[in-house]
């Protein structure tokens, strides 16, 4: 019974994953495609949130702690990512009349 | 039991952001996408990291988790606000009606990509060419407009009634309007933008009243309404109703240096004064024509200094106004890039007029202030463009120009 609950949550993880590989997938194609500045740097805050989550579950899949650690060090380096382009975009209002 | 909790947190997780993810690919604009993004981004990562925590089970997990956990509830929101206001800032396109920030916070008027393409070109194009072919890639300059397609005078004056200084300024505008037996016409507007976003009540009844009271100013110093005189009084936009829209009807408009369509009336406004300042200059800047801006001098004669950048309008604009004699001007001194032809141009018409010209380069001490210490007794000053912004918060705008001078300002 345990053992077939276990196996279930490795399962499901896993499927989980595959979800959010989907939904970075979604994510980056917006990224990439724009159209604007503003459009590019909302998909990597929601990009980058998605892999926290990503990271945590591979955690379980994987059975490694360590990917908790990777999920913290995104989630830190996001935050920094996001404030810095929200600079430049209200800089690069300055300075272009 | 706890391990179905979990799975329910996680499959609920996966589930927000996986609707987070449509939501940004399917909304319309950068604000709309944000809203999925922040919102339902944090709260699913939130909900995956609270199941994983509870599968796990072990210390060192729940702490590395709740720690993430704590971060991303801490930071999502204030980097989606900053994000937000940077989108805003910069001119990203909006969809929605209604602008509920206009005027409250800058907004550039195009979206930064649109004008970052052509300033990469022209930082890039010169080193990549090495060539003077770097005008062909970009849209070629446009040629300069004639901006006064007339070499002296003007058919009509047209002039701003601005409470607290109506007096003064129907006075310089009837001289003017009198010397050439121009056509008059007073634009009496009412900002509704201000009226609008007033903090006091019954801010529309003040401001008529202070109006009247211009209207009344004038009539009195008037005396009797002149033959070629019109009035329009209306509420709107300013920048639409005050500025001549048509260059044919070559009218001088005469501003006073400060003040607004709300007439000095005492209202609470969302923005600063300063800024309202600058909304004169964007009217100088839509009028089809030179505007003066009526100093306290009264417009009595003296040494008329001409700022030149090396441009075609201020070579004309001071042709323009030494031919048509704005003032009586007793000596004449050019300040800045006029080159040799542009001075000898100038120094022409002064010379009909018995005037030598000077010329003096700019002392590039003066920091801020445009005008040299040496013209401090200027009467009149040209200038080829008025200040960017317009002063340091709360300081007169006259006062970047030299502290205390008070002459007339052409544009």
């Amino acid at each position: 019974m345990i053992e077939s609950i276990d196996a279930a949550v490795t399962t499901v993880a896993v499927a989980l994953t595959v979800v959010l590989a989907l939904a970075i997938a979604g994510a980056a194609f917006r990224m990439i495609v724009g159209p604007g500045y503003a459009d590019r740097f909302v998909a990597l805050d929601m990009l980058t949130g998605i892999a926290v989550a990503a990271c945590a579950l591979t955690a379980v899949v994987t059975e490694r702690r360590e990917f908790l650690d990777v999920g913290l060090g995104l989630a830190l380096i996001a935050f920094v990512a996001t404030i810095a382009f929200a600079a430049f975009l209200e800089k690069k209002e300055r300075e272009t009349p | 039991m706890t391990a179905l909790v979990a799975l329910l947190l996680k499959l609920v997780g996966t589930g927000f952001l996986a609707i987070a993810t449509i939501g940004v690919l399917r909304f319309e604009d950068s604000f709309q996408r944000m809203h999925a993004a922040t919102k339902a981004g944090t709260l699913g990562a939130g909900l995956v990291l609270l199941g994983v925590i509870i599968t796990k089970g072990s210390m060192d997990a729940t702490v590395v988790a709740l720690l993430t956990l704590a971060f991303l509830i801490g930071t999502m929101p204030v980097a989606g606000h900053l994000l937000g206001r940077a989108a805003y800032i910069s001119g990203a396109p909006l969809r929605s009606r209604e602008d509920a920030l206009a005027g409250i916070l800058p907004r550039a008027a195009h979206p930064l990509e649109e004008r970052t393409v052509s300033a990469f070109l022209a930082d890039v194009a010169p080193v990549v060419s090495r060539r003077p072919a770097a005008e062909t890639i970009l849209a070629p300059e446009a040629p300069e407009p004639d901006d006064l397609p007339y070499d002296a005078g003007y058919d009509g004056v047209r002039f701003a009634l601005i409470a607290p200084h109506a007096r003064m300024v129907t006075r310089r505008a009837m001289r003017l309007a009198d010397a050439r037996e121009a056509a008059l016409t007073a634009v009496a507007v009412i900002d509704r933008d201000c009226v609008e976003t007033a903090r006091v009540p019954a801010a529309r009844d003040a401001i008529r009243a202070k109006l009247a009271q211009a209207i009344e100013e004038m009539r009195a110093e008037m005396g009797g309404c002149p033959s070629r005189f019109s009035l329009s009084y209306e509420e709107g936009d300013p920048l639409a109703l005050i500025p001549a829209s048509a260059r044919e009807k070559r009218e001088l408009l005469v501003l006073p240096t400060d003040g607004w369509c709300h007439h000095g009336a005492r209202v609470t406004l969302p923005v600063f004064e300063e800024r309202l300042t600058d909304k004169l200059f964007q009217v100088a800047e839509k009028h089809e024509g030179p505007t003066l801006f009526v100093g306290f001098r009264e417009g009595e004669g003296g040494r008329l200094v001409v700022m030149h950048d090396g441009s075609r309008r201020v070579q004309r604009l001071a042709a323009w106004a030494l031919n048509t004699g704005l003032w009586p001007v007793s000596a004449l001194t050019v300040v800045g890039e006029a080159d040799a032809s542009q001075r000898e141009a100038l120094g022409a018409i002064a010379a009909d007029r018995g005037l030598r010209l000077e010329h003096a380069r700019r002392a590039r001490s003066s920091g801020r202030l445009l005008l040299p210490a040496t013209c401090a007794d200027a009467a009149a000053l040209i200038l080829p463009r008025l200040p960017e912004r317009a002063m340091g918060y709360g300081e007169f705008w006259y006062d970047n120009l030299a502290p205390g001078w008070r002459g007339d300002v052409l544009v």
